[in-house]
């Protein structure tokens, strides 16, 4: 049976909001300490406060991976620092089991000037490691960070991808009960990545895993268990996927009742969002091979994508993306507009009238979902679900969510003979053998 | 009953046990990897920590055997600066640790209670360098101390230490939101080599006196460098007097740094 490693029972954390309350509170507070009698008072931070956490449980299990997410100042990494007991909660209980890992600042305790080599055991015994522990954990994460001869240099001359891959390595040697992580799985190159990935697989197996993220695909992909924090409260505590589609809707400014109704739009579409100090709301219609707006177009028939943008703030490099998905969530396609189009510059009150026209797009029949995600440069104005399209007739049976066009040649080869009889045939017509 | 309350105590005491020897080793760690740091950063490199001591007694005996300073009577002024020097660094030292420690390990993924110990250990090291240093040096100078004596010295030390500590511990908790503190401290701290009859004797008037019995540096190191060479204790009423105070300061810091612990980073934040 899995036993648990973090207990967290109804944690609140408050902030002062200005630095001269708080050290008004922390003299009274030495005071009280040195003077007072009983158990000290939460710390007074006079009228500016804000809650950070409020009323907060939660209960980890060994084996359990569990993702945080929620907005920003949500109190996701407010609750991963008491968890780890690097601030004290004001009220409620923090109980952790085992030895603890924190993935929080991965280059905490490094010092310039010394080098990769010398900075493994001081690093570890920061973490809580002895001298033999770290001594035997050496070799492999030297291995595993793959710096080669870079660890005998000072780590102050590290690019950061070198510096976190050392701190990762000698994070993830710690062999730990209880791992607190705060963005990210991995660090480094593309190859890294994978070796990251592979060794958190490897953790999840036998530590308890706390990750706060805002990478939706990596907690749904390593976790199975998701907590969502809102305004410094638990809003959901459960499943992965309606807890992930219940922070989108927080991400699109639902509140989190009105979140838990269906508004009809995939969950896979969102985050929605549209910059309205920037841009109207998108004018968007498909139309099929003579102009007219349609929802539904035969297989294989031309189509064009129009979105009309009035602008409220002037843009300087507008492009547009849309990403096309099949209706079980998978993205088919992705198109931009920048590929094929330099940005454009636009004033505020103008219109940009933007076509994407897809000549044969072949999607298969069924309904097709996308969002029209509209682009100043790296920031984004909107993003707002296409107009409904429904494909329909096509090939008799098909496979997937496309099919291309295609010929095929069957031939049945004759002993000797070098002549065959051949038959062409378009995919439209014709299907593979089972 | 009593069993479970044993049980208890005995489950608290190992868990206080384990608390410390991790606080112990993180400290190890945080010194040492302080005293590696600034090894390479420093120009004359270790060099440059054994000298440190000497400046100093290199820039104040030229004064006092020129006459601009007064002259010690029975002592050889390099015993009197070198033995006085020692004790004054050991007690400033001691009382800045927990403030120096907290400033300079202010990180969130290290505890308070590992800060403190790892400036205690800083402290502890500079310490160490002073004796081989200047040790020596006094010996020589004086040609012999009295062995009696110098194990007084080192026992009067004890409380002066524990006073130190103490205005240490309660310096640290109450200027753990101003990592500034430690270093206008330090130089507060430099002002009173001057009357703390460090390195040259004050001349014996009555505000001499006044200003000696109440500055407990002079008084202690005063008393322990008598002690080491003569045997005898100067101003003894004083030394007693401050080590009661000694023994206060350090109860009440130590009570004061376990109360608010739990909220230390807090305010280093």
């Amino acid at each position: 049976m899995s036993d648990t490693v973090l207990t967290l029972e109804d944690v609140t954390k408050r902030f002062a909001t200005g630095a001269r309350a708080d050290r008004r509170a922390w003299t009274r507070q030495v005071w009280r300490a040195l003077v007072g009698r009983g158990p000290l008072p939460a710390l007074d931070l006079g009228r500016g406060v804000v809650k950070a956490l409020d009323d907060v449980s939660l209960t980890v299990r060994r084996g359990e991976a569990v993702g945080v997410v929620g907005l920003n100042g949500a109190g996701k990494t407010t609750l991963l620092r008491l968890a780890a007991g690097q601030w004290a909660p004001d009220a409620g209980r923090v109980a952790r089991v085992g030895r603890l890992a924190t993935m929080i600042d991965l280059t905490a305790g490094f010092s310039p000037s010394l080098t990769g080599r010398e900075t493994i055991p001081l690093v570890g015994a920061l973490m809580g490691r002895t001298r033999a522990e770290m001594a035997a954990a050496t070799p492999h994460i030297v291995d595993f960070c793959g710096l080669g001869a870079a660890l005998d240099r000072p780590v102050g001359g590290y690019s950061s991808g070198m510096a976190l891959r050392l701190g990762f390595a000698i994070a993830v040697h710690s062999d730990p009960d209880l791992l607190l992580i705060d963005e990210g799985l991995s660090v480094g190159d593309f190859p890294f990545r994978q070796k990251c990935l592979a060794r958190m697989m490897a953790l999840r197996e036998r530590a308890a895993v706390v990750l706060v993220s805002h990478a939706l695909p990596e907690v749904a992909r390593f976790c199975g268990r998701v907590v969502v924090l809102d305004r410094g409260r638990v809003a959901f505590d459960g499943g992965v996927e309606e807890g992930l589609a219940l922070y989108r809707r927080l991400a699109e400014g639902d509140a989190p009742e009105a979140a838990a109704s269906d508004d009809g739009v995939p969950g896979f579409l969102k985050p929605l969002f549209r910059d309205e100090a920037r841009v109207d709301p998108l004018a968007m219609a498909w139309l099929d091979g003579q102009g007219a707006e349609v929802s539904a177009v035969p297989f294989g028939a031309p189509l064009v994508l129009r979105l009309r943008a009035r602008l409220r703030a002037p843009v300087r490099a507008l492009n547009v993306g849309v990403p096309l998905y099949a209706p079980d969530g998978t993205r088919v396609t992705g198109l931009a507009s920048d590929l094929a189009h330099a940005p454009v510059a636009a004033e505020a009150g103008e219109t940009v009238a933007i076509t994407l026209a897809l000549p044969a797009p072949r999607l298969n029949p069924g309904p097709w979902h996308g969002v029209a995600v509209l682009h100043d440069g790296p920031g984004t104005l909107a993003r707002q679900p296409l107009p409904p399209l429904t494909v329909t007739g096509g090939p008799s049976r098909h496979w997937g969510h496309w099919t291309p066009e295609a010929a095929w040649t069957v031939r049945v080869e004759e002993q000797g003979a070098s002549s065959l009889d051949a038959v062409g045939m378009t995919s439209a017509t014709s299907a593979p053998s089972a | 009953m009593i069993a479970r309350q044993a049980k208890s105590a005995t489950l608290r005491a190992a868990e206080t046990r384990a608390v410390l020897t991790s606080a112990i080793n993180v400290a190890r760690a945080l010194s040492r990897r302080e005293r590696l740091a600034r090894a390479r950063r420093a120009g004359l490199g270790s060099a440059g920590e054994v000298l440190g001591p000497l400046w100093p007694l290199l820039v104040y005996l030229p004064l006092v055997a020129g006459g601009a300073l007064p002259r010690p009577e029975a002592i050889s002024p390099l015993t009197y600066a070198a033995l006085g020097y020692w004790t004054w660094s050991l007690l400033v030292d001691a009382a800045l640790a927990p403030a120096r420690g907290l400033g300079t390990y202010r990180a969130p993924t290290v505890a308070p209670v590992a800060a403190v110990l790892a400036g205690l250990l800083d402290a502890g090291r500079r310490t160490a360098v002073r004796t081989v240093i200047l040790w020596p040096l006094a010996v020589i100078a004086a040609g012999g101390v009295d062995p009696l004596g110098s194990a007084w010295a080192l026992a009067a030390l004890g409380p002066a230490l524990a006073l130190a500590g103490g205005i240490g511990l309660i310096l640290a908790l109450w200027a753990a939101p101003w990592p500034d503190v430690p270093a206008g401290a330090t130089t507060a701290a430099r002002l009173t080599l001057l009357p703390s009859l460090v390195l040259f004797p004050l001349p014996e008037t009555a505000w001499a006196w006044a200003a000696t019995v109440l500055n407990p540096l002079a008084v202690f190191t005063d008393a322990a460098r008598a002690l080491a060479l003569t045997g005898g204790m100067p101003q003894a009423g004083a030394v007693a007097a401050w080590s009661l105070i000694g023994a206060a300061a350090l109860t009440l810091g130590l009570r004061g740094f376990v109360r608010l612990k739990p909220r230390l980073h807090d305010a280093l934040a």
